[in-house]
This record gives structure tokens, sequence and C-alpha cells, in this order.
């Protein structure tokens, strides 16, 4: 499948600002099933510093300098990517979670050196005894590792309310598993949390779905802004498998990945520190749109 | 110290030769100097009350803390040279093991992937700095500049590591300061016991950081990155600042434009070259690392990123600090340097693999338990636990076994010290620094040793106390003669005088003049009132000036207004003066702002000139209480307060190069000066005619003119040639138009902002004085004349007082008004 991908963002100051720096995860990472063939990241007014770096998870960052007074800002990503379908395992042939979780392990020298960073907490993905106990119910003893988690992705999206005026950028997880309410952004930190309370290897993943699906009538959830996911290791064999609790299906080829991290923390789209500004108010567009072949 | 046989170990003869002719009594004597030496020299270590901010200091917005004074033990710790051969080499080697366990985690992290480190004490860690990965490309002692390590010596005689400190390894300057006052009480024994020099170690460190400048190599510049004034460590921080050629900055100081990072001062943005830093790690970027932070640069991690200025020590470097590290350094010596482990650590096991957590739980009651994740953790004798704490313990150890280190329980041997009944044996841990030097690493042949609280060596640190000794290192070989010093190296490095002022330490100077001053003013005001109080009131005189003097202390914002038409000779107004200093009021404030901005303004000041500072202010301070309340007494501290100031003064004019720093100290003062100088006047001419000899008697007195006013005039009193005196007289010091001079001097030498300088069109006030003069420079003063007269009087006094006001504002724009705060956007 071959999208058209944009994604503006606009800050608008309620005082002029003096100085500003950004760091943008504003890309397309590049996969075995996903390529952009074009990517072009621009800003609005012209940056005086702009370079380019790789970050620990491997993802592309750009980082911004406007050196000039301005009283907006804004910043478009304009892509062109191809997304081919994921290989994904028969859920029921994947390895025992236990074994995955023991893998990780490796009593204290995992083979997985670099995977079982994603075993351990973060900040905003921390697996409470509240969130371990709502994991347990799909993990029993001997299940296969993906057929769990996707039943897990199942619960998550039969038991939570969609709801964008529940939560916020700053609901901390226990109050969404309270309110059983929230949005792409805390599904997928709570099944991160909720996979990382077993011992298993999860990450947080952002990107952008399909804004209309050509085969179906229903728009899928989380469109019209970056979305977020959540991804599960499933054992050297099988790699990383990615999980949509909002829309309760594993990911295919329509959910194009920017970014994935421990956490929202380590992937947010538009990261900056401004001197001045006063109140500002933020505009966000996103469309990924399906082009002809 | 003693050998087999008993007798005394060669090394410690000649200083227990110096000490048997001291006695007791001599011993106790040198530590007392030891003590005034270091308390004139305001060494300290600043103590916080809440638990987390030693280590982050949270810059300027906090009141400071608890002062610990550094306690030093006249008794050194004596080293030979062989027993200090084996450090330095083991220091070296672990210097540059850690540089290179840093290099790889922070970049291809081969340790990880071939399982030589365990991840989780990467990826668990507070201090590995995800931002950081790949931002510092690697060659030896890239990422580890400068290093400390707290050694033990065991029984068996073998020095063990019980702590490893990357993050910003504090006391090499306090190892100095600690040198020098040894030579000066010491200087017998030092002499005797052929001591090596710790000196040149710091032209190492300086000439290293200067060869890492990617910019201007010749002339580079290099910056000590603070917290502040409030950190513990702040004397250390200006202390080394100075012997490292470095100016002292903060955060706000520095800014980034194009991916460089720059130095503001009055005269604009100027490169820097090379940051050494006390800040840690996480707090230095606020876009890339703690969003919270106001102690960072934004977008430091750019300029690092894009090579264009080097950190000392690279960000990230606390990594290494955690104790987990110990268990894992024998092997991983092996494999990157192919050495065997030089200078062990004491026992540490790792809980978080099977065959380690085993070892532990068989041997738990001699072992000590602390968190893998931070450096900073209190470690957990489990012998001194009772059964119930006992088994909480091995619960959370068996809940989460990697999180904790097992350490064996040490007992450290002893050295001599001075205890409270003279000479004793104590347990020591030793601190010795590195620094990286033309690709290798160079130690201090010295250090500083320290008992530690509760004689536990694992928790030595600077924060947690403790009495401290110099280190002395036997010299290698006898030269002829019995002489000292063989220097390190021939090379001359030279030192650059500090650079341009930072636009920060211009704002803290322009206070501390206007501060000092205001001090001063109030100081006389205040005597002048308390004299007549406890004189008593004989007559009317005394009224009158009474009432003037109030008048202007109200204005001065020193009393009430409600005082001041308050009965002179009543309870009200004596109560007011004698409690002038109380909490919260004006003269408190002021006193309070003194200490605050001679703190931060401390690496502008000599070392003579800090020393007599912290002196008279600390003097004054002491004896707030003593005399708040009794009229007597406060007389007294305000005969002091005016002398202290003067003291101040004259320093400042005898001491201070004439840059800039001094010009806003000056300016501070004069503009400070102006504003009093108008409100004595505008206080005193509401006195009624009758009365006016009484009035221009003490505007004389207030104002410090009236023996030259004498001198002149020897006649009685008149208005047009006390205000000559007062206002226009330019060789006056006092005058009004003395200061007008002085201001536009200094205006016109400080850098130009837009169109020409700052404030100057913002004097004009004072040109018109004359007209006040010539008002009552006449014979026929009727009553008309009078009036028309003082009507001007009052006039163009108050335009001059609203003139400096104003020019105060002028001048905080012009100089000091980038230091504004940042803040985090960002969205999902």
């Amino acid at each position: 499948m071959r999208y058209r991908l944009r994604h503006e963002t606009t800050y608008d100051y309620g005082a002029t600002v003096d100085l500003s720096h950004h760091v943008l995860r504003l890309d397309v990472r590049t996969l075995p099933w996903q390529r952009a063939t074009r990517v072009v990241v621009d800003c609005t007014p012209a940056a005086e510093r702009r370079s380019k770096f790789v970050d620990h998870f491997g993802n592309r960052v750009t980082f911004l300098a406007i050196e000039a007074p301005h009283d907006r800002f804004s910043v478009l990503l304009d892509a062109e990517v191809d997304v081919a379908p994921r290989a994904v395992p028969r859920s029921d042939a994947t390895p025992t979670w236990e074994a995955i979780r023991d893998a990780l392990a490796g009593d204290g020298l995992p083979e997985a050196a670099g995977e079982s960073e994603f075993v351990l907490d973060s900040p905003l993905a921390t697996a409470s005894a509240a969130v371990a106990d709502f994991a347990r119910a799909s993990f029993p003893e001997g299940r296969p590792v993906l057929a769990a988690a996707v039943d897990l992705t199942h619960r998550i999206n039969r038991e939570f309310r969609y709801d964008p005026t529940a939560t916020d950028l700053s609901t901390p997880l226990a109050e969404v598993l309270e309110k059983r309410a929230g949005v792409c952004q805390d599904f997928a930190h709570l099944q991160v949390a909720a996979l990382r309370s077993l011992g298993l290897a999860a990450r947080y993943v952002s990107g952008y779905i399909a804004t209309h699906r050509p085969a179906h009538d229903d728009a899928l959830r989380g469109a019209d802004a970056s979305h977020a996911w959540a991804s599960l290791w499933c054992g050297a064999e099988n790699g990383w498998i990615d999980l949509d609790p909002t829309n309760d299906l594993v990911v295919g080829d329509e959910h194009v990945v920017a970014a994935w991290g421990r956490d929202y923390g380590d992937v947010s789209p538009v990261r900056g520190v401004i001197l001045g500004g006063g109140a500002h108010s933020l505009t966000v567009a996103v469309d990924l749109i399906p082009q002809p072949e | 110290m003693v050998t087999g046989q008993g007798a005394i170990r060669k090394h410690w003869q000649p200083l227990f030769g110096s000490l048997s002719q001291l006695g007791d009594g001599g011993i106790a004597d040198r530590a007392e100097r030891a003590r005034q030496h270091l308390e004139e020299d305001g060494v300290t270590f600043n103590l916080y009350a809440a638990a987390d901010a030693p280590i982050r200091g949270r810059g300027s917005a906090r009141a400071p803390g608890l002062q610990r004074p550094w306690a030093l033990d006249p008794l050194p710790l004596v080293i030979c040279t062989e027993e200090w051969a084996t450090i330095e080499a083991g220091v070296i080697q672990r210097a540059h093991l850690l540089d290179r366990v840093l290099a790889d985690l922070y970049g291809p992290q081969t340790l990880l992937t071939a399982h030589r480190y365990p991840p989780a004490l990467v990826f668990g860690s507070a201090d590995f700095l995800r931002p950081c990965r790949n931002a510092v490309h690697g060659a030896p002692t890239a990422h580890l500049q400068h290093y400390a390590v707290d050694l033990t010596r065991s029984p068996d005689g073998i020095w063990r590591v019980v702590a490893d400190r990357a993050q910003g390894p504090a006391g090499a300057a306090y190892a100095l300061q600690n040198r020098r006052v040894m030579t000066r009480v010491m200087g017998e024994a030092f002499r005797a016991s052929r001591v090596r020099p710790i000196a040149s170690f710091f032209d190492a460190w300086q000439a290293d950081l200067q060869a890492r400048s990617r910019g201007d190599r010749d002339n580079p510049r290099i910056v000590l990155l603070t917290p502040g004034p409030f950190n513990e460590a702040y004397f250390e921080h200006v202390y080394l600042a100075r012997q490292l050629g470095a100016t002292m900055v903060e955060g706000a100081d520095l800014t980034a434009r194009g991916g460089r990072i720059f130095l503001k001062t009055l005269g604009g943005l100027q490169p820097v070259d090379v940051i050494l830093r006390r800040v840690d790690g996480n707090w230095c970027d606020p876009l890339e690392l703690r969003g919270d932070s106001a102690l960072g640069v934004v977008g430091l991690l750019d300029a690092v990123r894009a090579g264009n200025v080097s950190l000392a020590n690279a960000l990230g470097s606390g990594l290494v600090d955690t104790p987990a590290l110990a268990a894992f350094l024998p092997r991983l010596a092996e494999q990157l340097l192919g050495e065997a482990l030089r200078l062990p650590s004491v026992a540490t096991w790792w809980c978080g693999q099977s065959y380690a957590l085993n070892e532990v739980m068989d041997r738990l009651p001699e072992l000590a338990l602390r968190p893998a994740f931070s450096a900073g953790g209190e470690p957990v004798h489990v012998a001194a636990l009772d059964a119930e704490a006992r088994a909480a313990l091995v619960a959370r150890l068996r809940n989460r076994p990697d999180g904790f280190v097992a350490q064996e329980a040490i007992v450290a041997s002893v050295a001599p010290g001075l205890g409270a009944a003279g000479l004793e044996p104590q347990s020591i841990v030793l601190r010795v620094f590195a620094t990286a030097d033309r690709g290798g690493y160079a130690v201090m042949p010295g250090g500083i040793a320290r008992v530690p609280a509760g004689n536990d060596p694992l928790r030595a640190s600077l924060q947690r106390g403790g009495v401290n000794k110099d280190v002395w290192v036997e010299a290698d070989e006898p030269a002829d003669g019995g002489s000292v010093a063989r220097p390190a190296r021939n090379r001359i490095v030279i030192r650059r005088t500090v650079g341009e002022l930072p636009s920060r330490a211009a704002d803290n100077l322009y206070w501390l003049g206007r501060n000092a001053e205001r001090l001063d003013n109030g100081g006389r005001l205040l005597r002048a009132a308390l004299q007549r109080v406890v004189s008593g009131f004989a007559g009317a005189r005394d009224f009158v000036e009474m009432a003037a003097i109030t008048r202007v202390l109200a204005r001065c914002g020193i009393v009430d207004p409600a005082v001041a038409a308050a009965p002179p000779d009543g309870m009200l107004l004596s109560h007011a003066l004698v409690h002038a200093f109380a909490p919260g009021r004006l003269m408190d404030q002021t006193l309070q702002a003194m200490d605050r901005l001679a703190a931060s303004a401390r690496d502008r000041f000599s070392v003579d000139m800090w020393r007599t500072v912290n002196h008279l202010l600390g003097d004054l301070r002491g004896r707030l209480d003593w005399a708040t309340g009794n009229a007597d007494r406060m007389l007294d501290l305000l005969d002091d307060l005016v002398r202290v100031s003067a003291a101040l003064a004259g320093m400042a004019s005898e001491n201070m190069t004439r840059g800039s720093g001094w010009r806003f100290l000056d300016l501070g003062h004069r503009l400070e000066r102006a504003v009093y100088v108008a409100r004595v006047i505008l206080g005193v001419q509401e006195t009624p005619r009758p009365n006016w000899e009484s009035a221009l008697h003490l505007a004389l007195e207030l104002c410090d003119s009236t023996i030259t006013y004498r001198t002149r005039y020897l006649a009685a009193l008149q208005p047009a040639p006390v205000l000559d005196l007062l206002l226009l007289d330019d060789s006056n010091p006092q005058s009004l138009a003395f200061q007008a001079a002085a201001i536009r001097w200094h205006l016109a030498a400080l850098p130009a902002r837009g169109a020409g300088a700052v404030g100057r069109d913002m004097l004009a006030p004072f040109e018109t004085l004359v007209e006040v003069v010539v008002a009552f420079d006449r014979d026929d003063l009727d009553d008309t004349v009078v009036a028309s007269a003082m009507a001007s009087l009052r006039q163009r006094v108050a335009d001059v007082e609203q003139a400096m006001l104003g020019l105060s504002d002028e001048i905080t724009r012009s100089y000091f008004s980038h230091v504004q705060a940042a803040r985090a956007v960002g969205y999902g």
C-alpha cells in the first residue's frame, strides 16, 4: 500500500517568542516492510540551525533553532510511504510467555540484551500492582505469548472507552485504569506496562493510521492525530509484533511507524523550549491517505 | 604506621619528630589555628535540609542551608613512595578502564551485546542518559576527563576502592586548600617530611581542558558550570575556577546559537569552548534531558553532537558511579585493557545474577546492601538489623534482586588523628584525584583523607562531613640538601585573567554596591537617632532634629511612616530604632541581600578581600540578636557597621581592578548615595524656618560633611553654602554633583546599547541644582524669596531622586534583562 502522509503542527503564541529550540521526531522509520520514497520536514519561520541525528532507539531526529523573534511556529511533515503487509506468526504457534520472560531475564546477562531494555519500567509506563492484576487474566500458565497478548489487546479495547475528554497528556496510568477510558496513548501505555509487569519486553510505538480504508465503511480510531500503539517482543524467531489496542488489531499495512521508545516521553513528535511566548494555542492536522499504486 | 616490630615507619618519622617537640598542647594549638584559617577563608560545605537536594543543587531560588565548616585535622596522612606508586598506577588504570566503559556504553554497547555487562545496570540506571548515546565520539579520555576514587586500607594493608566518582568528582580544590593551611600551621613538619607538591596537578588539568577546545585553540574560553551559590560545594567551584583559569557561570549565563554555546557578557555573546561541569548530567539541557531543570542550557546537546563544545566530564558519566560496576571490573579490565585490575574494589556482588544472590544470602551478616541503580544510596549493614528488619530486607531482596548490590562490610585500618582526648587511632578513607593528561591520566600526589561518620568507609562522602586530613606523599628520593619540590613538568602554563564580565555577575555586583551603600546610610541614620535617644531630650533643638531624622528614616523605608509621625521622644520611635534589624525590616533584608550577593560575586574578589568581607559580615550578623532591643548595644553595633562599610569600600577601591565588575559595584554605590542625599535633604527641608540652623547642622551630619563645612566656613550655618557643599561641590565625595560625575563616567565607559550610552540623558536633573543654590545665595531672604527657593529645592531634589530610580531601571533593562526563563512546549 502506498500512502501520502501529511502531519502539520502549528503553535500560535500570545506574545513574541525571542528564541526557540525544537526536537522533532517527525519521520518515517525504515523497516523491512516500510519505506518512505519522499520525506520533507519544513518549518515556518525558517530555522537558523537545523541538524539531524539518530537517537538511542534508532529514530531519526531533527533539531531546530529559531533565533529570530516570532509569534507563530509551524512544522509540516510531508511524506510518501510504501507499506507492505507484515508477516505475523500464528499466535498459538509462538513460544509460551514464560519462555520469553526467562529468555529476557537470562540470569542477568540475557541473550536478547537490547530487547531486555523494554522489560524495565519507564517514567510513563510503570508496572504497578493494579496494572499487573489487570494483565494476569490474559496470561495463564503456558499460554503462547502472542495469543495471550492478543487477548490482552482485545480486553483493553473492550473494557476501556475511547474518550478524548477523559484524559490528557499528563493523565497517569492509575487514573486511566480507574476511569476505564482514554485515548490511543493511554491504551498503548497501559498495554506496554501490563506486558512489562509479566517480565516481557514491550515498547511504545508512535505513528499514523490510515484515514480512510477503501474496503471498509468505518474509519479507524486515532486517524485525526498522530497515533500510538504497543509492540511486543515474541522471541528471536518472531521478533517484535505490533498490537493496536485502540482498534483491537494486530498491526498490518494500515499503520505507518514514525518512532519507538519506552513510552511517549521518548518519542513525542514535537518538543520545544521557548523564551517568551505567553499563552499559546496548538493546532495539529494529520492525513494518511492511500494512493493509487 | 607501625611496623611489625612496633617501630614507627620511616616515612612517619619526620612528622612525629616535629610532633614530639610540639607536645599535646602544641598540637591542639595547631588545630585551632587551622580552624581559624579555614573559617577566615570561608571554606564550607553547604548542607541542605532536604535529603534529595545535596547532589542536585537547585540554583538560586533557595535560601542557603546550614553551612558546615570544613574541619581539618593538623595531623596529615603520610604515605610512603612505594605505597603511593601502587595507588597511582591503580588509579590511572581504573580511570582508563572507566573511560573505556563509558565510551562503549554510550557508543556501540558491545559490552552488552557480548554479554560482558548486565544490560539492566545500564538501562535501569537513572544515570544512563539516552539522549547522550553517540553524542561524543570516544577518543581516549573523551568521556572521563577527571575522576576521583575513594579508597580504604584493609587490615591486610591493601588499598581497596569503596567508590568511583565520575559524575562531578568533588574535593580537589579542598585538597589544595588543606595543603595551603597545612604549610602554614605545620610548616616545620611539612618541610622535614619531604612532601610532594600538588599544585602542578592543576596545571596539568588546565592544560588538558584547554587542549579540548575545538574552537579557539590558542586562547580557549573555559567555563565552570555551577548550580549556584547554594550548592554544597560552591566554595570549591569558585576556588577551582580560579585554579583552572575558568569563568564561573550558571546555566542562565549561557545560550546556544547556531550550534555553539555562548557566554552572555556585557560586551555581547562570547563563544565557549570547554565546560567543566559541576551540574549533574540530567540537569544540563532542559530540551533533551530533564525538562524541569533551570540549571542547564537549552541546546547544549546539539552543540555537543556538533563537536562545538567539550564537556568535562561528558554528559552521562555518572553511569559508572554505580557500586554494582565493581562486581564486573576485574573481567572488564581483562577484556578492555588486556590487564589484570591493579586496584581491587571491596568485595561486591550484584544480586541480579543467581550465583551472586546465593552467595549473598549465605554471607548476609557480613555484608552491607545498597541500591544498585543510584550512586548515592545509603548502605544498610545487615548485622545491625534486628530480626524483623532483616526479614523485611530479605523479602525485598528476593522480590527485586537486581535492584541490590551487596558489599563486604569492611573494617578500615587506622591512622593517627587528633581526637577529643589527644592523639588516637582513627579509621580513614582516602580520596584520590586524577585528570586526563596528554591522552593518559595524571594523579594528584596527595588528596583528602577523611574520618568518615560512624567509622563506616562505605558511608564516606563529602556531604556527610567528618574530619579531613591533608595527605602527604613522600617524595621519591632525597635530593641533596633536603630540597622538596621537583617540578612535575617543565612547561609553563600561561594563566589567562578572567574574561569578560558575565551579565549576571554585573547584576550581582551592581546590587551589592547598592545594598552596601544602603547599609552604610541606614547605619548612619540609625546611629544619629539613637545617640539622641540615649542622651535624653535636653531641649527643643533635640526634638526638631529627631523629627527630621525620623522623616528621613521613613523616606528611606527603615521605619514605618506611622513611626515618623509619632512623638520623637515616645516609646514607639525608640522601639522601632532598637528593632531596626528585626526579621523582615529593610535593614535585615539589606544585610541578607549582601550575604547572598557577596557569595554570588565571590569569584570576582581576591582571596584576601573575600576573607575580610566574610569575616566582617559574619561578625555583624552574629551580634544582631545581642544588640536588638538594647539601645546602648545597638549603638555599638551601628558604630561597627559604619566602620565595616568604610572598610569594604576601601578594599573595593584598593583591591579590585578597574574592569566592568568594579564599575557596576561603584555604580550601585553612587546611585544609592545620590538617592540617600536627596532623601536627607527632602526630609530635613520640612523643618520650620526658625529651626533652620538645626536642620542645616543635621543635613551636614547625616551626609558626613560637617568637618568639610567647618574647615571652610567658621561662621554660623547658612543655607547657600551648606547646599553648595551637598549639591554642587564635586570635590565633596558626599555631594550629588560628585555622584553625578561618577555615574556619568561609568556609563560612558560601559558598552553602549542601541543609540549611545545608557541613561545619559537621565542625569539632566543634576544640572538644574545650581538654580537652587542661586535662589538661596542672596542677602534679601524675605518670606517670598524663601518660599520660592524652598519650592525650587523640593522640586529639583525630588527630580534627582526620581531620575536615579529611573536610571536604575534603565540599567537593569539594558544590561541584566536577558536572564529570562525558558518554558517547555510539546504535544502528542
